[in-house]
C-alpha cells in the first residue's frame, strides 16, 4: 500500500563510516526529522519501559470509576471497564509498534529477495518475479489482507503477516531498480571480469547500494503497516481483546466518542504521533540519504 | 358477608380487565393512546444488516424477519403461548392424530400483483419451500411434509407423514406465508429480491443498494383483530438504510434524518429514555438466553464444583449495567424469564457469591497458587478459555467476566474470533466454554441447544457436549406432546436437571434495541419479536423527515 | 510508440492470468467446505438446516454438480472458460448474477473514488504549488504539516470526527450519505485526504525543483509574470509525477472505500467485497476481485500510456 516511486539511487561512497557520519550530520540539521525523532523516543522508551511507566496495569478493571475523565490521577481518564487509558496507551505501543516493524521485516525480506533476483539475475527471473509482482499489485490490498487473515485465522501474528505481505511489491520493485541500476556500474563490471563470484558482488557491492531507497521505504512502510494494522483492527480482523492495541481501542472507543471523547481519542492520537514521527524520520533519512529522493511520497 | 362477595366478585371482574391491559400494554408499549393516526408521510429506519433477500420462504434472519412482518401475511397468528387468531384463514382445524391441517382461508384477499390469494397458491407457496431446488432454509418448518391439497378454492388441506402437533406455531411464522404464484413465475429470480405477497406494505424497490423502499398495500383490509389497525397503513412509504456504524445511526437519529434507528449506540439510552424528543423502543426476546456452555468432555469444566463455582463467581448485574448500560437483563437459567415454558425456580440457583465459590473449590480438593492466585489440581490450574465472537455484547461482557473469575482464583481466558472460526474450534473440541443463544418463541429452542444429536456437525448448537440419555428423553417428548400443561412440565423438569448440573453460565438476556423519534407514534411489537408498521403514523414536523 | 504499446499489452496477459489464477485458488485456500456452504447457505450466525442433516448422497450430488470432484487443473479451466464468456456466477447468499451485483454496486464506488481523487488532485495541487510558490515560508510549513498528518490519521477515525464535526455539530452537510453532492462531500474527503497528502508533496518537490531550472530563471528573467511562468511550465511539468501517483493512488483509494462505505453506509464494492469475503460467498468474492483487479491493471495501462504522451523523452523501459 506505499507509493514510493524511486526513480533515483543514491549515489555510492565506499567509505561506509564516513558516509554515515555525513548521513547523520545531515539528519540533524533538520528540525523536521529531529521532531520525529524526539516523537518516537518519547513513544518507544514509554512503551520499552511500559511496567514503569504505566501506574496501572493495563488490563486491571475497575481501578477507577467507569467512564472517569482525565484527572491528575487518571492522565488520559479511564474507560467502561474502569481501567486506566494511560496505562494501556503505554503497553499497548509496545504491541502497535511491534505490528508495524515485524510486518516491514517480513515484507521486506521477501521483497528484498525478489528485487534482487529480479534485479541481479534478470531475464527469465526478472520476468516472471515482475509479473508476480503486478499481479500482487493488482489485488485490492485490504481485501488481500482480509483474505490472507481468514485463511490462516485471525490473530495478532496472522495480521501481521497480512500486512507484511502487502508491502512486498513495494519493496520487491524498489530493489530491483536499484540493483539493476548499480550492476551497471563499472567497479561492478570489473569485479566479474576479475571472476568475483556472484555472491561476493551482491553481498559486497551491491546490497550496500540499494540500503539507502531500502532503509528509506522500510521506515516509511512501519507507518503504512500500522495505519493498516489499525484498518484491520476497526473491521474485526485484527488483534483481539481485551488487547491493550491501539487501533482496537481506537475502534473500541469510537462507540462512547460523545459519551466520553477520551476513550478512543487518546489511541488515536497515540497512532497519529507515532506516525507522523515515523513520516517525518523518514522524511529526513531520505533527503540526508540522498536529496533527489526528496518529495516522492 | 355482603361486602365481602362484593369484594371477590370486584377483584375477579378486575382480573380479566387487567390482564387485558396487561396484554394491550404488551403490544402497544409506547403509544399514547389517545391520540388520532393522521395518514400520510415516509418513515425513515436505519437499520444495520442488509438482507441478502427478501423472499421468507427461502431465509429469515432476525432482521429480514422484521421487514417481513410487513410485507407478508401468516395464515394466523399466535397471540399467546397457546391461542392463535385468524389471518387469511379465517378458521383451522387439526386431524386427531395431527398428521393433516385444514386452513379454511378468506375470500377477498389479493396479492400485491393483483392476483387473487387461495388455496393453490398455499399449495404452489409450500410446494415451492419443500422442492430442494429452493434451498430454503425454512423447510424444516414443514416438518415430514407429504403434500398440499386444494380442496376447494378457498380450503387448503396438508399432510404429513408423522404427527406434527407443534404445526400452528410454524404456520404463525411469516416463512410459511403465501407468495404470489404469478410473481414467482414471472420474476424468477428476481422474486427474492422483490417477493410479492399480501402484506400492507409492498416491496417497491431498491434505489440504491443500501437502501430499500416499501409502500402502503392501499387495498390492505385483513389486519388481524388484535391490531389496531386492520385496513391501510397509515404511512405511505417506508424507507430502510442499511448502515453498519452505530455512531453514523445514532447521529441520523439526532440530526433528525431518520425516524428509527436500530441498534444505535447502547450508551445512549438513558437520553433516548429521559430526553422527551426521543423514545426508547426495546423488545425482550425469548427463547435460550446469551450464554456459555461448559464443555462436559474437557477438565476443568467436566468438574461439578469447578462449574457451580463459575457460576457463582458472574455478577451478572454488573455486566448488565456496565456492559449493556442496562438495556439487558442478567438470565437465570436455560429459558428466558418471557418465555411460557420458564421454570420460575430457576432464580434461585446462582445469586452472585464470590465467597460460595471460593468455598466450593476448597471443599473440592482446590488449592490456591500463592503466586499466581489461581487455583490448582494437582499441578494443573483451573484455567478455562472462553471461545466466542468478537461481537461488541460478547467482548465486553467476557472482558468483565475475566476479572470476575480472577478474583475468585479461575483463570478465565477469552478468545473471541470471528463466527466461523468459531465453529471450527467448537468441532475441534478446543475449548472449555462454548457460546449459544437462540431466539425462538417456542421452548424446543432446548432441544437445538442441548440434545445429543447436536453436538456434531458445522454449527454444533450443543457446545455444552451434553450427551445425556434423560435429557434427550425429556427434550423429544417436549416435542412429541401436543398438551400445553404437559408440555410446559416436561420443560421444568429439562430446565431443572439442566441447572442442578450447572451446565453453562446463563449470562444475559437479550432486547431488540430501537430508540425513535418521540413523534414516531404506534410503534407494536409482536409476540415474536417483530414490529408491525402498518400501526405507524407519523406527528407533526415528524413528517418532514424522508421527504 | 505502437511498439510500446504492444508491449505493455503482451505483459498484461500473463498478469491478467495470474490474477484470475489466484482468484480461483482462494476457493480452495479457505478453510471451509463450498459444497457444505452451497446445501446448508451456511451465514453467520443462522444455520437452520444443520450440517448433519445432510446426507453423503446429497452432498456428492451437490459436488459432482459444482465440479469440485474434477483435477484442480480442469476447474481452473472450466473457471476460466467461464469467465471468458462473462459467466461469473451466481453469489451464494443472493442468488443474483455477480455481473448484476457488482454493476449495481459499480457505480457508488466509481462516484466515490473520482469525487475522492479529485478533491485530492485539486488539493494536492493547490497546496503544493502554494507551498512552493511560498517556500520555506509558515505557508509552506503549514502545507507540510497538513501533509504529513494526513498522511497519519487513521481513515475511519477521519471519517467519524468529520460527520461529527461537519455533520453532527455545524449541521452543514447530511449525516446520512444520500444521493447528491452533500451526501458525497465528506465520504470523499475522508477517502481523498491521504491522496491529497501525496500529491501536495509531490507537487511541491516537483515545483521547487522545475523552478529552480535555468529556462525557467530565464523565463523569469525575461519578464515573464510569475504567475504565467508557474502555470505554463512548472505546473505542466509537474505533472507527470503526480498522474503517476493518481495511478497508483487508484489501488489504495479502493482500499480505502471498503472503509470509509462502512462508515458512511454508503453502498458499494468496497463493502460488497468484505461482505463477500466474511460470509464465505465464493463466486462474489471471486468475481469482485477479479473485476477490480483487472480494472487496475487498466488504470495503471491508462496511467502508463499517459505518461508516455505527456513527456515523451522519457524512455518507455520496463
Amino acid at each position: 500500500m506505499a507509493t514510493q516511486i524511486v526513480q533515483h539511487v543514491p549515489r555510492l561512497t565506499t567509505r561506509g563510516q564516513s558516509r554515515s557520519r555525513e548521513v547523520i550530520r545531515r539528519l540533524v540539521r533538520k528540525p523536521s526529522a529531529i521532531a520525529g525523532i524526539v516523537l518516537l523516543l518519547v513513544v518507544g522508551l514509554a512503551a520499552i519501559f511500559a511496567p514503569s511507566v504505566a501506574p496501572y496495569e493495563p488490563d486491571a478493571q475497575g481501578v477507577g470509576d467507569p467512564f472517569a475523565p482525565p484527572s491528575a490521577r487518571f492522565l488520559f481518564g479511564t474507560d467502561q471497564f474502569g481501567r486506566d487509558i494511560f496505562s494501556r496507551v503505554v503497553y499497548g505501543g509496545r504491541i502497535s509498534l511491534q505490528i508495524g516493524v515485524v510486518a516491514v521485516v517480513i515484507g521486506g525480506s521477501v521483497g528484498l529477495l525478489l528485487g534482487s533476483l529480479a534485479g541481479y539475475v534478470g531475464g527469465w527471473a526478472d520476468e516472471t518475479v515482475m509479473r508476480f509482482i503486478d499481479i500482487m499489485l493488482a489485488f485490492p490490498g485490504i481485501l488481500l489482507a482480509i483474505a490472507v487473515v481468514i485463511m490462516l485465522g485471525p490473530s495478532l501474528h496472522n495480521m501481521m503477516i497480512a500486512v507484511g505481505v502487502g508491502t512486498v511489491p513495494t519493496f520487491a520493485r524498489v530493489v530491483r531498480a536499484s540493483v539493476l541500476e548499480a550492476r551497471e556500474r563499472d567497479y561492478v563490471a570489473a569485479a566479474h571480469a576479475l571472476g568475483v563470484s556472484d555472491v561476493t558482488i551482491l553481498a559486497r557491492h551491491i546490497l550496500p547500494n540499494i540500503m539507502a531507497p531500502f532503509i528509506v521505504l522500510a521506515t516509511l512502510d512501519v507507518a503504512t503497516a500500522i495505519l493498516s494494522g489499525t484498518a484491520l483492527s476497526y473491521l474485526g480482523m485484527g488483534a483481539k481483546p481485551p488487547t491493550s492495541e491501539w487501533g482496537l481501542m481506537l475502534s473500541d472507543g469510537r462507540s462512547f466518542i460523545r459519551h466520553a471523547w477520551w476513550v478512543g481519542t487518546f489511541p488515536g492520537l497515540a497512532i497519529t504521533v507515532t506516525v507522523i514521527g515515523i513520516n517525518l524520520l523518514g522524511d529526513g533519512l531520505r533527503d540526508a540519504l540522498d536529496p533527489r529522493l526528496r518529495g516522492t511520497r | 358477608m355482603v361486602n365481602r362477595t362484593l369484594r371477590i366478585m370486584l377483584v375477579l371482574g378486575l382480573f380479566p380487565i387487567l390482564s387485558l391491559y396487561a396484554i394491550s400494554q404488551a403490544f402497544t408499549a409506547p403509544a399514547t393512546p389517545a391520540a388520532v393516526p393522521q395518514p400520510g408521510g415516509t418513515l425513515v429506519i436505519v437499520t444495520h444488516q442488509k438482507p441478502a433477500h427478501l423472499d421468507p420462504g427461502v431465509h429469515t434472519s432476525r432482521y429480514t424477519a422484521m421487514i417481513n412482518q410487513n410485507t407478508h401475511d401468516p395464515l394466523i397468528w399466535q397471540i399467546e403461548a397457546n391461542k392463535f387468531a385468524p389471518g387469511l384463514a379465517e378458521r383451522w382445524e387439526a386431524a386427531p392424530d395431527f398428521r393433516s391441517y385444514t386452513f379454511y382461508l378468506r375470500r377477498d384477499v389479493k396479492f400485491h400483483d393483483g392476483t387473487p390469494m387461495n388455496a393453490e397458491s398455499i399449495k404452489v407457496t409450500w410446494d415451492r419451500i419443500r422442492d430442494p431446488r429452493t434451498r430454503s432454509t425454512r423447510a424444516p418448518f414443514l416438518g415430514d411434509y407429504l403434500r398440499t391439497e386444494v380442496v376447494d378454492p378457498f380450503t387448503v388441506r396438508v399432510f404429513f407423514k408423522d404427527p406434527y402437533p407443534q404445526f400452528l406455531q410454524s404456520v404463525a411464522n411469516i416463512g410459511l406465508g403465501p407468495s404470489s404464484p404469478a410473481a414467482i413465475q414471472r420474476l424468477g429470480d428476481n422474486f427474492l429480491k422483490t417477493p410479492v405477497a399480501t402484506g400492507p406494505f409492498r416491496v417497491q424497490g431498491w434505489p440504491d443498494e443500501n437502501t430499500l423502499v416499501l409502500v402502503k398495500n392501499p387495498d390492505y383490509r385483513w389486519g388481524p383483530a388484535h391490531m389496531r389497525n386492520r385496513g391501510p397503513a397509515h404511512l405511505d412509504r417506508v424507507v430502510f438504510k442499511f448502515i453498519e456504524e452505530e455512531q453514523t445511526k445514532t447521529l441520523a437519529l439526532e440530526r433528525r434524518e431518520a425516524h428509527v434507528a436500530e441498534d444505535p449506540a447502547r450508551h445512549m439510552a438513558p437520553t433516548f429514555r429521559t430526553d422527551p424528543r426521543y423514545q426508547l423502543m426495546m423488545h425482550k426476546t425469548s427463547g435460550v438466553p446469551q450464554h456459555w456452555a461448559f464443555n462436559v468432555t474437557r477438565w476443568p469444566s467436566n468438574d461439578l464444583a469447578v462449574r457451580r463455582a463459575a457460576n457463582y463467581a458472574l455478577d451478572k448485574e454488573k455486566i448488565a449495567r456496565i456492559a449493556f448500560f442496562n438495556t439487558a437483563t442478567p438470565a437465570t437459567g436455560p429459558l428466558t424469564d418471557t418465555n411460557w415454558a420458564y421454570w420460575p425456580d430457576a432464580k434461585k440457583y446462582f445469586p452472585y457469591d464470590p465467597t460460595r465459590a471460593v468455598e466450593i473449590l476448597d471443599g473440592a480438593g482446590y488449592k490456591r497458587n500463592p503466586s499466581t492466585k489461581f487455583y490448582e489440581k494437582d499441578g494443573r490450574p483451573v484455567r478455562m478459555r472462553l471461545v466466542t465472537t468478537s461481537t461488541w455484547e460478547q467482548v465486553r461482557a467476557a472482558t468483565l467476566a475475566n476479572a470476575m473469575m480472577k478474583e475468585v482464583g479461575i483463570d478465565f481466558v477469552v478468545e473471541a474470533m470471528v463466527y466461523d472460526a468459531t465453529v471450527q474450534r467448537y468441532s475441534n473440541n478446543e475449548y472449555e466454554l462454548g457460546r449459544l443463544g437462540l431466539s425462538t418463541f417456542d421452548p424446543d429452542g432446548l432441544w437445538g441447544a442441548f440434545h445429543s444429536s447436536q453436538i456434531t456437525g458445522g454449527t454444533q448448537w450443543n457446545r455444552g457436549r451434553l450427551n445425556n440419555k434423560e435429557l434427550d428423553a425429556l427434550l423429544d417428548k417436549g416435542r412429541e406432546t401436543s398438551d400445553f400443561e404437559q408440555r410446559k412440565r416436561v420443560y421444568w423438569q429439562a430446565q431443572k436437571m439442566l441447572l442442578d448440573m450447572a451446565n453453562a453460565i446463563y449470562v444475559w438476556e437479550d432486547h431488540y434495541f430501537f430508540a425513535a423519534q418521540s413523534c414516531v407514534k404506534g410503534w407494536v411489537w409482536n409476540l415474536l419479536g417483530t414490529y408491525e408498521l402498518h400501526n405507524v403514523w407519523l406527528e407533526g414536523d415528524c413528517r418532514r423527515i424522508g421527504n | 510508440m505502437r511498439t510500446y504499446l504492444r508491449r505493455r499489452l503482451l505483459t498484461l496477459i500473463p498478469v491478467v492470468l495470474g490474477v484470475t489464477f489466484a482468484v480461483f485458488l482462494m476457493l480452495h485456500l479457505m478453510p471451509v467446505d463450498p459444497v457444505m456452504m452451497m446445501i446448508t447457505e451456511l451465514s453467520s450466525g443462522q444455520a437452520p438446516v444443520q450440517p448433519h442433516e445432510v446426507t453423503q448422497a446429497r452432498y456428492n450430488a451437490m459436488r459432482r454438480e459444482m465440479g469440485l470432484d474434477k483435477p484442480l487443473l480442469v476447474q481452473y479451466g472450466v473457471f476460466l472458460g467461464k469467465v471468458a464468456q462473462g459467466d461469473l456466477g451466481r453469489s451464494f447468499q443472493t442468488r443474483r448474477t455477480v455481473w448484476e451485483m457488482i454493476a449495481s454496486n459499480a457505480p457508488a464506488t466509481i462516484e466515490l473514488a473520482v469525487a475522492g481523487l479529485g478533491l485530492a488532485v485539486a488539493l494536492g495541487i493547490v497546496l503544493g504549488v502554494l507551498a512552493a510558490v511560498r517556500q520555506d515560508t509558515w505557508l509552506d510549513a503549514g502545507v507540510m504539516a497538513f501533509s504529513v498528518t494526513g498522511l497519519s490519521l487513521p481513515s475511519f477515525w477521519l471519517g467519524i470526527m468529520l460527520i461529527l464535526l461537519v455533520s453532527y455539530k455545524l449541521g452543514w452537510l447530511p449525516v446520512l450519505s444520500e444521493g447528491g453532492w452533500q451526501g458525497l462531500v465528506l465520504p470523499a474527503l475522508a477517502l481523498g485526504l491521504r491522496a491529497a497528502a501525496i500529491i501536495a508533496r509531490l507537487t511541491r518537490a516537483s515545483v521547487v525543483e522545475i523552478m529552480n531550472l535555468d529556462y525557467i530563471r530565464t523565463a523569469r528573467s525575461k519578464g515573464l509574470p510569475f504567475r504565467g511562468v508557474v502555470f505554463k511550465h512548472a505546473l505542466r511539468n509537474a505533472l507527470i509525477p503526480v498522474v503517476t501517483v493518481v495511478g497508483l493512488q487508484f489501488g489504495n483509494l479502493l482500499s480505502g472505500a471498503v472503509i470509509i462505505e462502512s462508515v458512511f453506509g454508503r453502498p458499494g464494492l468496497g463493502s460488497m467485497a468484505v461482505r463477500a469475503i466474511l460470509f464465505k460467498d465464493f463466486p462474489l468474492v471471486q468475481g469482485t476481485v477479479l473485476v477490480l483487479s483487472v480494472s487496475y491493471v487498466c488504470v495503471n495501462l491508462l496511467v502508463d500510456l499517459s505518461y508516455a504522451w505527456l513527456n515523451p523523452q522519457i524512455r518507455l523501459g520496463t
